[in-house]
């Protein structure tokens, strides 16, 4: 899918489902197992995107890399600030999910 | 098997003894008793005797309680029952508590060491 449906299908998650917001949030949801999707901006470090891709594969949760940096990915999100990384816990109407796999 | 990433033992291995997802009263955040390896074991070679390898393979053990957010998990595991009844809530209540369970973990993960199992566990994390 493209980098245009990504955003669709971002902003369908944001408006019906339940999604959290940022490094130390997404840690958190992976930690609890609620996380279902990560989404990692494209200017993260390398090191904290293996870090995440690391607790991902524990949690067995996919990992969405955005092309697109952290900026877009908060415009993305309908939000007026930064978004490094986001984690989807209930993708409501979205069909985000059912794309990764 | 997790590494503990602040404090005192930052970089050191430790094996979740008990989890507490939800928290409890007195520590309202996800936290875990952990039982790590405060001191590694020495390299050992062929060409030492007997009670210098004895001595280079003691383990000085930690018992704690520690936040999620100051734990890196890993793939590894290691089953230890011993500890689990040694190692509880209570035992962090009393210096002398602290002590005994202590000692449990040593000879425990002392075994372990011995019986040449979990090797990634006994070597110290380059950093």
């Amino acid at each position: 899918s493209s980098g245009e449906s990504i955003n669709s299908r971002l902003a369908l998650v944001m408006k019906s489902g339940k999604s959290s917001l940022g490094y130390k949030s997404s840690l958190k949801t992976l930690r609890s197992g609620r996380a279902k999707l990560i989404i990692i901006s494209g200017n993260t470090s390398p090191l904290r995107k293996s870090e995440i891709e690391y607790y991902a594969m524990l949690a067995k949760t996919s990992v969405h890399h955005y092309k697109g940096n952290n900026v877009d990915l908060g415009t993305a999100c309908g939000k007026y600030f930064r978004v490094g990384m986001l984690s989807v816990l209930d993708p409501g109407d979205s069909d985000i999910l059912k794309n990764e796999n | 098997v997790v590494i503990i990433l602040q404090g005192r033992y930052a970089g050191k291995k430790a094996v979740i003894v008990k989890n507490y997802d939800e928290g409890t009263k007195e520590r309202p955040y996800p936290h875990a008793i952990v039982a790590g390896i405060e001191r590694y074991p020495l390299k050992v070679s062929k060409s030492m005797n007997k009670t210098k390898v004895a001595a280079r393979s003691h383990v000085k053990p930690f018992i704690k309680v520690v936040n999620y957010a100051h734990l890196m998990p890993t793939r590894y595991s290691l089953e230890l029952e011993e500890i689990k009844s040694a190692v509880q809530s209570e035992t962090f209540q009393e210096p002398t508590q602290r002590a005994a369970a202590k000692k449990v973990v040593r000879s425990s993960l002392q075994k372990r060491y011995l019986a040449g199992k979990n090797k990634w566990f006994f070597t110290k994390l380059r950093f």
